[in-house]
């Protein structure tokens, strides 16, 4: 009953955080990736495409963001033309990148909308926060280092799941201040995710997006980018593989249950022929043998369920890695009923023949010692 | 009125051999309600087989057996527990008392097999059915608490909680001694005579026997009166 529930318990747990990690680091289901030609990504462009997205993406309930990671200098006013300063990676983005991918905002706030901001906001995620500074800690940020810094300020403190320092910018700012972030090679990465649109409607909408930026539909490769669907299969395939050996578990406890129940009949014979003498019939007997396997069978189940919750609201929280910043798992009652009613099945399964026997003893020793 | 009666009552036991032994071979007799019989015999004579047949443990091949005027050849199971229940008391040699159970709960044992009564009937009538026999003050004590003695006078509470119409008894006294048989089958006795409940008492006992209205002694398969128990 234990193996039932616990690997049911697991399973639905163990998604959940998978879940919850895998949309933290490479965006939520369905989230496709295309990476578009717009040519030299100026700040009128970048106009441009965050119009058509918003038209073609967000107005149909979907999320888009445009992202591009720059090897540039983010440090203190004193410290950013030091020589010793090391380069940092600046995600600079456009859209809701916290729509297409779980990232949780642990202080402060979120970027601005897509506007030219002076100072420029950041955000920054726990390792980048224990490096730069906490909220409202003003920097200064150099995307390229073939041009000078400008001012920035830290506004939101963000769990991405990366343990080294990560700074997040606005493309758009960045684009405002210094218009040549980009060569004509560049360009930034564009992820759109629909939550409920299936695979053919998401090219749909980057069909239309192509059309409207007059983007050659050859050069663009959309392709599925997170990797939800694949984990729950994994996932599926480990649990079914778990959930044939519980099933055998399942099988060995009804056999031992079966021949509990068996001695158990055995030593309570006589009080059996006495319940008979005085009056129970064969359905009565068989009944009271099959309540006591079942009522054992769940008080075992609850026994398990109990462990279980201990162990999802107890145990669980405290090995979670607070760089994911994942929710408490809720407890999977699903587990529970599953469990208990595995308890029952098995109960019923072992207590029949148990009690079979029990209502076939022949009730005439009840006259013999 | 007649409690019950049986008529030519044929039983074969099959022994560890394979062979077949003819115990009962034409068997009868009647019981008025209220009357006291005694069925003596050698050890092996049938006896409790015969008293099997009367309580409805075992079936007989052939002859008639009626309780309270009802024929009860051909029932099913299910009505014969019913008829166990509500119109045979059963009291055996070793009390045949269920160990986890109080005093109390073995005698309303019969009130939670059959038709449900109300709690507080059932109440009363265990109450009831103790102080006839007089171990009251025992009710909360589990068998193993009890005495020889009482544990019996708690099977008899038991046999008459439900005002049986017959209460068969296999040597009620067998496992006790003379002085505390003797306060037992008194009260035995007067407890079925209070009620009017027919008394059929298996022994091999005199003693016993002489406190029946009338001894039947089973021989060769048949109920025989007026044997002379010296014999047996």
């Amino acid at each position: 009953m234990l193996s039932i529930v616990l690997i049911y318990t697991a399973g639905a747990v163990v998604r959940d955080i998978f879940v919850a990690t895998e949309e933290q680091k490479d965006g939520r289901a369905v989230t496709f990736e295309a990476t578009m030609p717009f040519g030299v990504l100026s700040q009128q462009r970048t106009r441009q495409v965050i119009a058509v997205l918003e038209r073609r993406v967000v107005a149909q309930g979907g999320a888009y963001a445009l992202v591009s990671s720059v090897a540039g200098r983010v440090g203190h006013p004193e410290l950013i033309g030091s020589a010793g300063l090391p380069d940092a990676t600046i995600t600079l983005i456009a859209g809701r990148l916290d729509g297409v991918r779980r990232l949780p905002v642990l202080r402060g706030r979120w970027l601005s909308a897509d506007k030219a901001i002076y100072p420029a906001q950041l955000l920054v995620n726990q390792a980048g926060a224990g490096l730069y500074g906490g909220l409202g800690t003003s920097l200064e940020i150099q995307p390229t280092l073939h041009q000078p810094p400008y001012e920035a300020r830290i506004v939101g403190v963000i769990a991405d799941g990366d343990t080294t320092p990560n700074v997040y910018a606005s493309l758009t700012t960045a684009l405002a201040f210094r218009p040549v972030v980009f060569s004509s090679g560049d360009a930034p990465d564009l992820f759109i995710h629909h939550p409920t649109a299936p695979d053919s409607a998401i090219h749909g909408l980057i069909d239309n997006v192509e059309t409207d930026l007059s983007v050659d539909p050859t050069q663009v490769e959309p392709h599925r980018y997170d990797r939800v669907a694949q984990l729950l299969a994994n996932l599926r395939a480990t649990q079914r593989a778990f959930l044939g050996v519980a099933v055998i578990a399942l099988a060995v406890a009804v056999i031992g249950m079966l021949n509990i129940g068996l001695a158990s009949v055995r030593e309570r014979s006589r009080e059996l022929v006495i319940r008979r003498a005085v009056g129970a019939t064969r359905a009565r007997v068989f009944g009271l043998v099959l309540l006591s396997a079942v009522t054992i069978g769940v008080l075992s189940g609850l026994v398990a369920v109990a462990i279980a919750l201990a162990s999802v609201l107890l145990v669980i929280p405290h090995l979670l890695d607070p760089a994911r910043a994942l929710n408490d798992p809720a407890f999977p009652w699903s587990a529970a009923i599953a469990g208990l009613a595995a308890a029952i099945g098995a109960a019923v399964l072992g207590g029949a023949v148990p009690a079979f026997t029990a209502s076939r003893i022949d009730v005439a020793y009840a006259l013999r010692d | 009125m007649t409690a019950i009666s049986g008529e030519g009552l044929r039983k074969d036991v099959v022994l560890p051999s394979g062979d077949r032994l003819e115990l009962l071979r034409g068997a009868s007799l009647v019981v008025e309600e209220g009357e006291a019989v005694a069925i003596a015999g050698r050890s092996g004579s049938g006896k409790t087989t015969l008293l099997a047949v009367l309580g409805l443990l075992t079936s007989h091949e052939a002859g008639r057996l009626r309780v309270k005027d009802g024929d009860v050849d051909g029932l099913s199971d299910r009505k014969r527990s019913r008829l166990r229940n509500e119109q045979i008391g059963f009291v055996f040699q070793s009390y045949s008392l269920i160990p986890h159970l109080t005093a109390a709960e073995n005698v309303a044992l019969p009130l939670l097999q059959g038709q449900s009564l109300r709690r507080v009937e059932a109440k009363r009538r265990v109450g009831g059915a103790m102080e006839l026999v007089g171990i009251s003050h025992r009710a909360h004590s589990r068998p193993r608490q009890l005495s020889g003695g009482e544990q019996q006078r708690t099977a008899i509470a038991r046999a008459l909680v439900r005002s049986p119409i017959v209460v068969l008894a296999d040597e009620p006294t067998g496992a006790l001694d003379t002085a505390t048989a003797e306060h037992v089958l008194d009260a035995l006795v007067q407890a079925a005579q209070h009620d009017g409940t027919a008394l059929v008492l298996v022994t091999h006992d005199p003693v016993v026997a002489a406190r029946a209205d009338r001894t039947l002694v089973l021989e060769d398969g048949l109920l025989h009166a007026g044997r002379d128990l010296a014999s047996v």
